[in-house]
């Protein structure tokens, strides 16, 4: 236990010496919050209450979670963002293979879009805001986009709704709509 | 014979052996082959029958229904005459083998024949009373299980909705309960439809074809009914070596000092590349195809650009339409192949395509320039009036090779539509997804080979020319698109 701690000391002082003073925590810059967000996102975060709060926080209006549909996609990737004056002009860029309908749990293509096809999502803009502590930070300007799921979280989310319901059309729809996305992966 | 969802060719086969004067032996068997020919021999079925007057004369055998199971395997229904009676099998194939399961139970007894997939991995057949003559559109899973029967029908489209459009026109929904009624006619892979007469002129919309319903969501298992089930996005499952964007810019810039050859006692042709992109990098593969374009218009007589103008920006877009001398390239086959093959307009575009998402269920056609966030980036309805056809020649056409670039979505215009439209001029381009190959001939990509998990190997895109963007479909045409 001191071992440790010493060694932490003389982590801290190195540390120091290298950079003439202490080390401040370094703002995550725009595309940071954006990917935190899309990472946020694909993992099923706006599902969850807690996950939810993570992805509020990096909104400036985030509205309230929107739990029509799930749009299920691949990893996907962010574009380059572009400055645009005090903002920062940000978007992603994924394959679309279909939506989840809520809470139905029923999978079919999005809108007529036929399944795999490239979406680019891409008017969403970061803005500097005076965050809790009194420091600039940046934010999304909301509100949240709808939930955008890789395939597996939307497997891992399925089969959670389906070992909870009592509702039997709910479980059927989940074995079909668990069927399309191992399909799918 | 079809090709499943998995890209494997399967192909039904019947015999019966003759031996001895006691009894006649007969046996079912599916082969499985993959693209480069090998092959597995799945035993499906073996029956016996006491022989007759003519113990080794020739059987009649009965239909094989063979459809895709997603991209799992097949399904296969038949019927065999047994102890004086028909009898009616299924079996469910995975891998190299196939599992008997109960035959779904139509009325009298009949045959069920699959012939769509539905959305939920359900099929829909048709059948026959063998009795009365009666015809039955019935649905059942793949247990064999009968969900609905619907007299008098036969099934057409399967729909997103997990429902199925009839011949009749008449839609159902995943009950089989009638939900409406469509007027029903062919669909091709743009999703219009046309009547019977079959000119452009008699195009209908909207369409309703529902590609992301299933593998095999329409007769045949896709537009051109040819037994084939069809993947989707196929460029993206290829591995290329990727390339930096800004010094693929930097190179295209250099080269395009000697853009358009002064000699132009033939047409003129423009040859323009998107960027690679980065989450989905194309490599080099747009100026490689562009490259490949360039030497047959060259051998054909032709003018065009021997290195593509790099296209970022709307603005680069339209600058390059105005700033490369007259066009005047209308569209030539290349090959043999005819319009089913490579093909060079007056201005070619090789790049990625999709849909810009707008929020609320709103998506616009787009080609997407530049892997940069920003409208400018893409061109698509709000900034396609910047191009103009002021060096465009009356005659001069426009071929877009770009994912879906040809599609039209519900009353949505494709962005191939929506360039005709401002420019005055045919604009060519495929409904479907594109991938890259050394051979020109449209058709679905199969894989080269199976991971010990058996995930599919896709085919790794060459460094080297020739290199073609082929639609993924079989025989799939590029699709003209006239102003209006």
């Amino acid at each position: 236990m001191h071992g440790a701690f010493a060694l932490r000391i003389v982590t801290a002082v190195g540390l120091m010496a290298a950079t003439g003073g202490p080390a401040l925590p370094q703002v995550p810059s725009a595309e940071d919050v954006f990917a935190r967000f899309c990472e946020l996102d694909s993992q099923g975060g706006q599902l969850t209450s807690d996950g939810w709060q993570k992805i509020a926080a990096l909104f400036v209006n985030p509205g309230t979670p929107r739990h029509d549909r799930i749009i299920v996609t691949d990893r996907g990737g962010q574009l380059r963002p572009a400055p645009e004056g005090g903002k920062v002009g940000v978007g992603r860029e994924h394959l679309q293979y279909g939506q989840i309908d809520l809470p139905q749990i029923r999978f079919s293509a999005v809108d007529g879009l036929p399944p795999g096809a490239k979406i680019r999502e891409a008017f969403m803009y970061v803005v500097k805001v005076t965050g809790p502590g009194g420091g600039q930070e940046w934010r999304i300007e909301g509100p949240v986009p709808e939930p955008h799921l890789t395939v597996d979280a939307a497997i891992r989310y399925v089969n959670e709704i389906r070992a909870n319901t009592k509702d039997a059309t709910i479980r059927k729809n989940a074995d079909r709509t668990l069927a399309a996305l191992k399909h799918i992966r | 014979m079809i090709i499943a969802g998995d890209g494997y060719a399967y192909v039904p086969y019947q015999y019966a052996v003759c031996d001895d004067f006691i009894s006649q032996d007969f046996h079912l068997g599916l082969l499985r082959v993959d693209s480069g020919g090998a092959y597995n021999n799945i035993s499906v079925f073996d029956w016996s029958l006491p022989v007759g007057i003519n113990p080794c004369e020739i059987p009649q055998f009965s239909e094989i229904g063979l459809i895709t199971n997603a991209d799992q395997g097949t399904v296969l229904t038949w019927e065999t005459w047994e102890n004086g009676s028909n009898q009616e099998y299924m079996a469910v194939t995975t891998g190299a083998s196939a599992s008997l399961v109960s035959a779904p139970q139509a009325p009298g007894g009949g045959q069920v024949v699959p012939v769509l997939q539905a959305q939920d991995g359900s099929f829909v057949g048709t059948a026959q009373d063998p009795n009365t003559g009666n015809n039955y559109m019935v649905a059942f899973d793949a247990s064999g299980n009968v969900r609905w029967i619907v007299p008098n029908e036969t099934p057409q489209i399967a729909t997103a909705d997990g429902g199925v459009i009839g011949q009749s026109g008449i839609t159902y929904d995943q009950n089989g309960n009638a939900t409406g009624q469509i007027g029903l006619s062919t669909q091709t892979w743009t999703g219009n439809m046309y009547q019977e007469a079959g000119s452009l002129e008699a195009m209908a919309v909207p369409s309703v074809f529902e590609a992301g319903a299933s593998f095999w969501p329409t007769v045949g298992g896709n537009p051109s009914g040819n037994g084939t089930a069809f993947i989707q996005c196929p460029c993206l499952l290829q591995s290329t070596d990727t390339a930096d964007p800004d010094q693929l810019e930097s190179a295209l810039r250099d080269g395009q000092a000697a853009l358009m050859p002064q000699d132009q006692q033939g047409p003129t042709y423009l040859l323009l590349v998107g960027q690679p992109g980065i989450e989905y990098n194309a490599g080099q593969s747009f100026v490689l195809a562009a490259e490949t374009a360039s030497a047959a218009l060259t051998q054909s007589g032709a003018s065009s650009n021997s290195v593509p103008v790099l296209v970022s920006t709307v603005s680069d877009f339209a600058a390059a339409l105005t700033g490369n001398g007259f066009i005047t390239g209308g569209v030539t086959p290349l090959t043999t192949l005819g319009m089913n093959g490579p093909i060079a307009g007056g201005v070619t575009f090789f790049g990625h395509g999709g849909w810009l998402d707008l929020g609320g269920g709103v998506y616009d056609s787009a080609l997407f320039l530049s892997p940069t966030r920003g409208s400018v980036y893409n061109l698509w309805i709000q900034n396609v009036g910047q191009l103009s056809n002021a060096n465009l020649g009356t005659n001069a056409t426009i071929v877009l090779y770009a994912c879906n670039a040809g599609k039209n979505r519900n009353a949505g215009d494709s962005i191939a539509q929506l360039v005709a439209n401002q420019l005055r001029r045919t604009v060519w381009a495929y409904p479907v997804d594109m991938w890259y190959s050394a051979d020109p001939t449209p058709r679905i990509m199969l894989p080269v080979g199976r991971n010990a998990d058996g995930t599919p190997i896709w085919p790794k895109v060459k460094s080297t020319t020739p290199l073609y963007m082929v639609p993924n479909a079989n025989g799939v045409k590029a699709i003209p698109f006239y102003p209006h």
